[in-house]
């Protein structure tokens, strides 16, 4: 136990202690903030967010391609969800990856997105 | 012009017109001369009386072309006059008959057989301006034109109008019946004042055509009913059976029937009561009729059904009060057709009609014509959602997944396969690569062999394999690591200076292995972390102890900032520092060096006083210079090694080659230890 009698009797809260990690305030800047760590890791090429109509919020990459991308994995997101569910109903897509020879394509679904982010593992 | 001239004028027409007259092989219609007849006929600029005796149907529209063009007229003339075949007293009738009476059609036997027009015209439609046309016309016209003209215009005669339709209704596509004097007569009116009429049917329709209402937006968002009936069953077609089941209950008659009807038929040859006779039958002259109806706009609609669409529509009554919360977003401006739009959505079905991404164009076109107000709102309401934090959150350690993979799986202990040559040159032939496999199956045989032989004269080593460190803890000093005690895989780092002279802030971590770039949790204070450690009973718990003698209490199962608990009865003594965890005693011992001994081992885990020492160390590792290691920490399971520098880097490194305590000799007492391993890091020297 402590050897000596405290110095401070009052059990006061402690008023300078105020813990407050970076960003938690706002949850709207800490995705931002996500984001941006996310296309800083080693080998991403780009990342997006789009909606379920195909019209991207936000991106790292060109319209054009990001609108591609949103497009086509759509299509292959559904086609994947109508899979995984038909073997058993009350299964979901949760996660799908795609790695290609040059680089790897995660889509993280949802009902009202698309997370996308593409890497190139080997670098 | 005095008749005389005309006469003479006239002579050479007449023969010209005799010749063009006798040339023609066409029966002469002779009628009998009525006044009206004759009174038509005066309308005529030409003075033939052989002609005006001749013709019986008068063509008041050759009016225009007077005087001066006599042959054209006559080639005119001779042309209506083939036009007329069948001569027929009604015919002529029609035309002479005054606009005031309606005009009846009656056959032989004085039946009343007027045909009933196609066209209704609108009695209000018409205006003035097609009688001024009329009026300036007439000079022109034969005043009984003038007269079926303003027929139509009144529209009182209906059956005049039937006549005329076909110049009418020009626009229209009326159907050509069969050939008819009506019909003749009417196509060489509609010739020469085809235009005219024309002008005054589009005026007509011009002035009648209604304007479109204008559709608002309330007038599509608002709800329409549409109430489905039955309707009585209506029978198109009705074939009766030709069979008849043996276990019927007409059976036995039919078949009796049958049997008769077999006896009928071979009775037939030679028999006097039947006979085989020819008849004909006189078929009545058939009349085609066309009738024309509004389109009829269809419209496709597919849906394709699966197996788990049909497992929502089961589970959707009980879901839907929760899941009207998902689909509706909180700020939702214009809430009236997203959520419908998401609710199809999320049926999952992929009906035809919202089949997007189809092509690139279309998505393009999609996102330059949206609005963008109303989809910020849903935007923004993407990303603060929750499911997107996850997803983020997963996101972030499938990269790390993807980046560490090798060091991870080191980290794991997983059996480290080695991979193929890549891509051997194509021009070997199957055999050769047969054997080549079988080759290099062998080489790595021997391969292994050799690094089995290798590995155990290489000295034990430390392989770095990551460090944990972000922009955060970059400069701070690490005071104290700690793992969970439920998940092996969370690790606490505390960041603070040991001396009293200077003091940075604090900060308390909570790393996890899977991502070693970033904290999952982040605890910030004034005051110098000095000690982190978890509970055993509650794992969720964190203690952290600062500088100032004060600890705090996260929990760490939710993202809060703020500490559960702080507490302040701690006695800071000069060299050693005390907390006091739950259930659990840990003493630190004088900051010179630390010292700690591999949970794998099997000693007692009662307070650790004693030490055991090495006197020749196995492994050295030099740290980096200007930086000193200051916290040294084993991972369990696993034979890793975390070791905090001042530089605010936790690295990770994996003890290879370690011998075993079969081969270890070393000196001091050995009880024991299946794999026990004492460092010291002399923290003062380094």
């Amino acid at each position: 136990m402590g050897g000596r009698p405290s110095r401070s009797p009052a059990r006061s809260p402690l008023p300078h202690l105020r813990p407050i990690a970076p960003g938690l305030g706002e949850p709207q800047a800490e995705v931002e903030e996500t984001l941006k760590r996310i296309q800083s890791h080693k080998g991403v090429i780009g990342n997006m967010v789009v909606n379920a109509e195909g019209i991207p919020i936000r991106t790292t990459l060109d319209n054009s391609t990001t609108v591609q991308y949103a497009g086509l994995l759509h299509q292959l997101t559904t086609k994947a969800r109508s899979t995984v569910r038909d073997i058993d109903p009350q299964n979901d897509l949760t996660f799908l990856r795609i790695r290609s020879k040059k680089h790897e394509i995660m889509v993280a679904p949802d009902k009202e997105y698309l997370l996308i982010v593409i890497q190139n593992p080997c670098e | 012009m005095t008749p005389g001239k005309h006469s003479r004028a006239s002579v050479p027409a007449a023969n010209a017109g005799k010749k063009g007259w006798w040339t023609t092989p066409q029966p002469v219609a002779i009628m009998p001369v009525s006044p009206a007849n004759s009174r038509k006929q005066q309308n005529f600029a030409l003075s033939n009386t052989q002609l005006r005796k001749s013709f019986s149907i008068v063509n008041p529209v050759k009016a225009t072309t007077m005087k001066g063009y006599i042959g054209a007229n006559q080639s005119r003339m001779a042309v209506s006059k083939t036009m007329v075949i069948v001569p027929e007293l009604k015919m002529a009738e029609k035309m002479n008959i005054p606009s005031t009476k309606t005009v009846q059609v009656f056959d032989a036997n004085g039946v009343d057989v007027t045909p009933r027009p196609l066209y209704h015209p609108d009695p209000h439609s018409g205006t003035a301006k097609p009688n001024k046309l009329l009026t300036s016309q007439e000079g022109s016209l034969g005043s009984e034109f003038i007269a079926s003209y303003s027929l139509y215009q009144n529209t009182i005669n209906p059956s005049m109008l039937g006549q005329f339709t076909r110049s009418v209704l020009g626009s229209s596509t009326v159907s050509k019946s069969s050939a008819s004097t009506t019909e003749s007569i009417a196509e060489d009116i509609e010739e020469p004042s085809f235009k005219r009429e024309r002008l005054t049917s589009f005026t007509d329709l011009r002035v009648t055509k209604a304007t479109p209402e204008k559709i608002t937006k309330e007038d599509l968002e608002k709800n329409i009913e549409i109430i489905l009936t039955e309707t009585e069953t209506l029978r198109f077609f009705d074939l009766p059976t030709v069979m008849v089941s043996v276990e019927a209950e007409e059976a036995e008659k039919v078949a009796q029937r049958n049997r008769k009807y077999d006896i009928l038929c071979r009775n037939r040859l030679g028999n006097d009561l039947y006979v085989e006779r020819m008849m004909q039958t006189f078929n009545g002259a058939p009349k085609n009729k066309d009738v024309q109806c509004e389109k009829i706009i269809m419209e496709d609609k597919g849906i394709m059904s699966t197996a788990w669409d049909l497992y929502d529509s089961y589970n959707v009554v009980e879901l839907s009060p929760s899941s009207v919360k998902p689909s509706i977003i909180e700020s939702s401006s214009k809430a009236g057709v997203l959520p419908k739009d998401q609710d199809e959505r999320s049926r999952g079905s992929t009906i035809e009609k919202n089949s997007e991404a189809s092509s690139l164009m279309d998505i393009e076109n999609v996102i330059l014509t949206k609005i963008h107000d109303g989809e910020e709102d849903h935007s923004d309401a993407i990303l603060k959602s929750d499911k997107f934090h996850q997803d983020l959150f997963f996101m972030e350690r499938v990269l790390m997944e993807n980046i560490f993979q090798p060091k991870l799986a080191a980290y794991r202990q997983l059996p480290v396969l080695k991979e193929r040559e890549p891509e051997e040159p194509k021009d070997f032939l199957e055999s050769e690569k047969h054997e080549e496999v079988v080759e290099e199956a062998k080489k790595e045989e021997e391969e292994e062999i050799e690094i089995g032989a290798e590995k155990s004269t290489i000295p034990a080593n430390l392989e770095r394999l990551w460090s944990f460190s972000c922009d955060l803890t970059k400069g701070l000093n690490v005071s104290s690591l700690a793992w969970n005690k439920a998940n092996p895989d969370l690790l606490a780092v505390g960041y603070g200076h040991f001396g009293f002279k200077e003091q940075k802030k604090g900060l308390a971590c909570c790393w996890s292995i899977k991502n070693p770039m970033w904290p999952e949790r982040i605890y910030q204070s004034p005051f110098g972390v000095i000690a982190v450690d978890f509970s055993i009973g509650a794992p969720n718990l964190l203690a952290v102890g600062y500088h100032n003698g004060t600890i705090a209490i996260y929990n760490v199962q939710n993202n809060s900032s703020v500490p559960i608990l702080d507490s302040s009865y701690i006695v800071i003594e000069s060299d050693t520092v005390i907390f006091e965890t739950f259930n659990n005693f840990l003493y630190s011992l004088p900051l010179e060096c630390s010292v700690m001994v591999s949970p794998s081992s099997s000693l007692p885990t009662s307070p650790i006083n004693f030490f055991w020492l090495f006197l020749d160390p196995l492994i050295v590792h030099v740290a980096n210079p200007g930086i000193k290691f200051t916290t040294i920490l084993f991972a369990k399971q696993t034979d890793c090694l975390l070791v905090g520098d001042s530089d605010g880097q936790v690295a990770v490194y994996e003890l290879r080659n370690m011998p075993t305590s079969g081969q270890w000799s070393g000196t001091g007492r050995s009880q024991k230890m299946t794999s026990k391993y004492i460092l010291k890091s002399n923290l003062s020297n380094n």
